[in-house]
């Protein structure tokens, strides 16, 4: 009877190997997919008692604003020989916002049966980019803060259009890099997503919060904050990022 | 009757990080649910506990961040690391004993999880970020949230002895 416990823990450290071996084998997949089947009636019951986001008008106004200039001077510029396509978007619903260790993520009841592909894009009502798709299962997908730390992404910054890479440092807050030191960015300008589509579309992602330059070099450094409030979030739009 | 209470606890402790998952110390969460398996494991001997890290752990790695098997290895680690402790200390029914050895098993917690997390990223050649420029603050929110934790866990202890008794 004493060699039992211990046929007890040998069997559970094999099935941990397998487990962590295994994880990509469908049979692990699927029971990973039961576990979020399972704890989705909780999750919505949890995702009731999300605080209501505060109004973002003016920072949408501005938005909307800066993509309208530069759609315009995109037409402008190729004038008759395209036709203008929207953009798809795809509504899903959040269940779950969480954080471990200063990762920000949304779990949203959509995934690989409604089209949805991992690095696909999420926007909020407001069109501004909440994250990317980090995994996607049947029924469910996670949608990682575009601030976590490790992301990174090209963009603009307006009104100027100055050219930048916007580097995730958590806690909702980028590092803009690459600042030509004779641009001219100030605090409160809008920081856009680039890539979409040949970069005929692009998303609002951060507002600048400070720059500065050291003396001598080619490039500035700035500091941004994500515009989106993810915790707030009812239903995210996913487009994919290919389009 | 225990096993049931066990899991209707654990699911009230999902519901309630859930909920506060906006409450943070700089941006670390309350790590509520592996605090009650930690109070759990005390109250478990080492098999039902090898098994309740792998159940447990595969459960939140289900819906983490972090490369898939992070909080299996991590609880099952912390488990044999609990048998050690109460080896070592001759009353493990004392409040002290249980309040000092989940506080440790917590502070562990803390530092396996992002050390097997970037670990299993190298194994799996999927790069897993720490929050570098971020960790110092993470640090005292996690030191925060043990202290508090462990106030908690007196209050839980002093609890369950009265409902056993």
């Amino acid at each position: 009877m004493a060699r039992f416990p211990v046929i007890k823990i040998v069997f559970a450290v094999v099935l941990l190997g397998l487990l962590i071996f295994f994880s990509n084998a469908r049979a692990v997949k699927v029971l990973r997919e039961s576990m979020l089947v399972l704890s989705k009636p909780l999750r919505r019951a949890a995702g009731e008692f999300r605080p209501e986001a505060e109004p973002q008008f003016i920072l949408a106004d501005m938005a909307e604003l800066a993509e309208l200039r530069r759609q315009n001077l995109a037409l402008k510029n190729a004038l008759g020989f395209k036709e203008e396509r929207g953009i798809n978007l795809r509504g899903a619903r959040v269940l779950t916002y969480g954080q471990e260790f200063g990762k920000e993520f949304l779990l949203i009841d959509q995934g690989t049966a409604a089209g949805i592909q991992k690095n696909d894009l999420a926007l909020d009502e407001n069109r501004f980019f909440v994250g990317k798709v980090a995994e996607v299962y049947a029924e469910f997908s996670r949608v990682e803060l575009a601030s976590n730390p490790g992301e990174v992404f090209e963009v603009s910054i307006a009104p100027l259009g100055v050219r930048a890479l916007a580097k995730g440092l958590g806690g909702r807050i980028f590092s803009l890099e690459l600042l030509p030191a004779s641009s001219v960015v100030r605090t409160g300008d809008l920081v856009s997503l680039l890539g979409i589509a040949g970069n005929r579309y692009a998303f609002s992602l951060a507002e600048v919060l400070s720059v500065q330059s050291e003396g001598g070099s080619a490039f500035k450094d700035g500091r941004a904050s994500l515009v989106s409030h993810p915790e707030t979030l009812r239903e995210v739009f996913i487009t994919e990022s290919r389009q | 009757m225990r096993n049931v209470f066990l899991i209707l606890s654990i699911a009230l402790a999902f519901f309630l990080e859930w909920l506060g998952a906006r409450i943070n110390f700089w941006g670390m969460a309350p790590p509520l649910v592996a605090a009650l398996v930690f109070f759990w494991f005390w109250r478990m001997d080492l098999p039902t506990r090898a098994f309740t890290a792998v159940a447990a752990g595969f459960f939140i790695d289900s819906m983490s961040v972090f490369p898939f098997g992070a909080y299996i290895i991590t609880f099952f680690l912390i488990g044999l690391l609990m048998e050690l402790f109460r080896f070592l200390f001759a009353n493990v029914r004392s409040l002290a004993t249980q309040v000092t050895g989940m506080g440790i098993m917590l502070a562990v917690f803390f530092i396996v999880i992002p050390a097997t997390a970037f670990i299993l990223g190298k194994l799996r050649e999927t790069e897993f970020v720490f929050p570098v420029s971020y960790s110092p603050w993470l640090g005292l929110g996690a030191l925060a949230w043990v202290l508090i934790i462990l106030a908690l866990y007196a209050v839980l202890i002093k609890f369950f002895n009265l409902a056993k008794n």
